[in-house]
């Protein structure tokens, strides 16, 4: 009778016990090195009372904000802090001189580049000619060789992108003479097993911009934490860092189901923490807006973030902002050493000033 | 054994029979780890039409093949479940 005690007892402790949280775990970087940054409300600029609906990206250039707007009739608009102007360009659509769909913004000296993953053309952005009238930017079709590009940078003459390649993470092209060149393996925080094909779709999201000097790349996965760093030679790329802030929690599907017309071979479950939101560089380091959070707990708001970590150049982490803002893009100005980030808060879109 | 002790024990039982099952329904995710790469009926009871309305609405890829086995991809975030 006394073992079968013990036995009930023990039934007892495991049907009490507190049910196991399978989330990864939120990454030690959010306390290490870590302060506060607070931002001034008089300096704040409200895009919703300059009718800019729905922003997701910034980027800060002189007087100029050139501010995605990916709902919009026009995915671009170009805000001139100086004449309080607003500028709109890239009317929605398939069309020659039109755009879809658009996940990023990046500068690169004058331009500001952003990849239509809807058409897989990359749109430059003269920062100097665009609030002249009749301005049209340029359009660059990267599907040549039957590429399916996701993201891309210009550096140089050649375009930097990623993609659902199979032959290399990245690909550098010339768009003038068709060459494409593939380089680095997809990084390791997947099952190896796992083919290419699967690895591409999985690091299908990314934020990839170009140090100013425009001889490394950093690209941050959006969907879970990661960072790659590498260096540009020519056209190779050689990674010099990963950093992987957790652990992914996704669900794979090797092969089409039965009778189905459209499949999706990646999905995320509630639990994973979101990656980088987007990132901003200067010449010493790169300036990470990180999510961390769930969908569960946040929806359709995982995009977006509360914490800006910093790293050098090689992947080290240098120190991690708080913010006060729930933000979904932050851009870096060098004259002053200021950061802006687009804040959404209260029904409110609105760029406020972090100064570091 | 006397019959207050049986009608004890199979209460005791019961209950933790019962806290077992609801800790093992109710468990956030369960029968699912990180990165498991078994296919997940879930998944294919929600897919087959031709929209992305199997996406959430978030700022990254939805990714998927067509019939036809050409990639398409639209704004969202295709969640497992």
């Amino acid at each position: 009778m006394k073992k079968l005690n013990y036995l009930l007892i023990a039934l007892c402790i495991a049907g009490c016990q507190a049910a196991s949280d399978i989330a990864p775990e939120a990454t030690p970087l959010l306390q290490t090195k870590a302060s506060s940054l607070a931002f001034s409300r008089t300096e704040s600029i409200n895009l919703t009372d300059l009718d800019i609906i729905h922003p997701t990206k910034i980027i800060r250039a002189d007087s100029l904000f050139v501010i995605l707007t990916p709902k919009s009739p026009y995915r671009f608009a170009v805000y001139d802090t100086r004449s309080g102007e607003v500028h709109r360009l890239v009317p929605a659509g398939y069309g020659e001189g039109e755009g879809l769909y658009y996940l990023t913004l990046h500068r690169q000296g004058n331009t500001v580049s952003s990849l239509d993953f809807g058409t897989g053309r990359l749109v430059e952005i003269d920062l100097e000619q665009c609030c002249q009238p009749g301005y049209a930017p340029q359009f660059t079709d990267l599907t040549t060789n039957g590429k399916t590009p996701l993201g891309a940078v210009r550096a140089g003459n050649r375009i930097i992108s990623t993609g659902i390649y199979t032959d290399g993470r990245y690909c550098v092209s010339d768009p003038e003479s068709r060459f494409d060149q593939f380089s680095v393996a997809y990084p390791d925080c997947a099952d190896p097993n796992l083919t290419d094909s699967l690895k591409s779709v999985f690091y299908a999201s990314n934020c990839l911009v170009t140090n100013p000097a425009a001889t490394r790349i950093a690209c941050a996965n959006m969907q879970y934490g990661c960072l790659d760093i590498c260096d540009i030679e020519g056209e190779r790329l050689t990674r010099v860092n990963e950093v992987h802030l957790t652990r992914p929690a996704a669900v794979f599907r090797h092969s089409r189901p039965a009778g189905k017309a459209i499949w999706h071979p990646v999905a995320y479950t509630r639990n994973n923490l979101f990656g980088f939101c987007d990132l901003a560089v200067s010449d010493d380091c790169i300036y990470a807006l990180y999510s961390g959070r769930t969908l569960r707990e946040y929806s359709n708001n995982v995009d977006k973030g509360r914490v800006i970590f910093l790293f050098d150049w090689n992947g080290a982490h240098l120190r991690t902002l708080h913010i006060p803002n729930s933000c979904s893009s932050i851009t870096y100005d060098s004259e002053n050493n200021t950061l802006y980030a687009l804040s959404h808060e209260n029904g409110q879109d609105e760029i406020i000033t972090l100064n570091l | 054994m006397t019959k207050k002790k049986k009608f004890i024990l199979t209460g005791i039982i019961t209950a933790a029979l019962g806290m077992l099952f609801i800790n093992f329904v109710f468990t956030p995710n369960s029968g699912i780890s990180p990165l498991a790469f078994e296919n997940v009926e879930a998944l294919a009871q929600q897919e087959g039409s031709a929209s992305h309305s199997q996406c959430i609405e978030t700022g990254t890829i939805c990714f998927g093949w067509d019939a036809n086995g050409h990639p398409i991809q639209y704004p969202g975030l295709k969640p497992a479940f």
